[in-house]
């Protein structure tokens, strides 16, 4: 059985992984529009939103919509690429599992 | 055991990714409540004018409460997201309904007015709109619908007088709130899974 090296850290948490994925099918998403998806709570979601903006995995802009602060979250190009290889090495991984049994 | 439990895990992951990006396609596409709202207004409006005779009465009331209710339901649904679906969807039904609001104000400004062909053409229209939101979204049910609304505007075209056309309405509306409670009960088994996926 394959070791897990090649398997990037930030994007293997399950909600982080979740947290790209959805990012991935959408243009921009609110913080609340990511908490009603996930089911998370706003402290989780905040923090594991913060690792990926820290990866420069997520990129996010605040602004103001009739006078209500908003956070939008929007996958960067290099999260999108880091997805990509995730999945490659995931899909690597799983046949040589196959391969094995 | 252990490889047996970290093919699972992969398989698990590979599942999780599949089904966020799904749903963040679709969360914006979701339509089960607007078959059903649309069905039961069409509903009501052919009830009404079947029962009163006052028929432009009957489908200008419920089809502007209708769209009022549309409106405000469709806002609240796509906050918090954007996406190029929702804004394909938008332009679909933004585009088909500006044409029977014009097509309906011009008919009965002008008082060109004749039933059969009247109903006819939103039939046509309404079943583009569907036939367009389902190759879209490859939803091939959608698709049908639209193509079941082409097939009421022949029909429409084809039957005797007012009574006649109301029942071909009712097929319809029942076809509408049945694929749309189907829709709706799709929905929320997705949202249950992928919250199930998102926290396993």
């Amino acid at each position: 059985m394959p070791d897990l090296p090649d398997l990037d850290p930030v994007i293997h948490g399950k909600l982080r992984l979740a947290l790209l994925s959805l990012l991935a099918g959408v243009e921009e998403a609110e913080f609340t529009w990511l908490r009603e998806k996930t089911g998370s709570t706003d402290g989780n979601l905040g923090a594991h939103l913060l690792k990926l903006e820290e990866a420069g995995y997520v990129a996010i802009e605040k602004k103001f919509v009739l006078r209500k602060p908003v956070t939008l979250y929007r996958m960067t190009e290099q999260g999108r690429e880091a997805l990509v290889a995730y999945v490659r090495a995931l899909k690597e991984l799983l046949g040589a599992v196959l391969e094995a049994t | 055991m252990t490889d047996q439990l970290e093919r699972q895990d992969i398989e698990e992951r590979l599942e999780q990714i599949e089904k966020m990006l799904l749903e963040g396609r679709s969360s914006v596409q979701r339509g089960g409540w607007g078959l059903v709202l649309w069905g039961a207004a069409y509903l009501i409006a052919t009830a009404w004018g079947m029962l009163t005779r006052e028929w432009s009465l009957a489908w200008s009331t419920t089809m502007i409460a209708a769209a009022c209710i549309t409106a405000v339901i469709a806002r609240a649904k796509a906050k918090g997201v954007r996406s190029f679906a929702s804004r394909a969807l938008r332009a679909i039904w933004g585009s088909t309904g500006g044409a029977l609001w014009v097509f309906c104000g011009a008919i009965s400004a002008s008082g060109h007015w004749e039933l059969h062909s009247f109903i006819a053409a939103i039939c046509v229209l309404v079943g583009g709109g569907y036939l367009a939101t389902g190759i879209f979204l490859r939803w091939h049910a959608q698709a049908l619908l639209g193509i079941l609304w082409w097939a009421a505007a022949v029909a429409s075209c084809l039957v005797a007088g007012p009574q006649q056309i109301g029942w071909i309405f009712l097929v319809m509306d029942v076809a509408m709130i049945g694929f749309g409670t189907y829709l709706m009960i799709l929905e929320s088994r997705a949202t249950r899974a992928m919250r199930r996926v998102a926290h396993a």
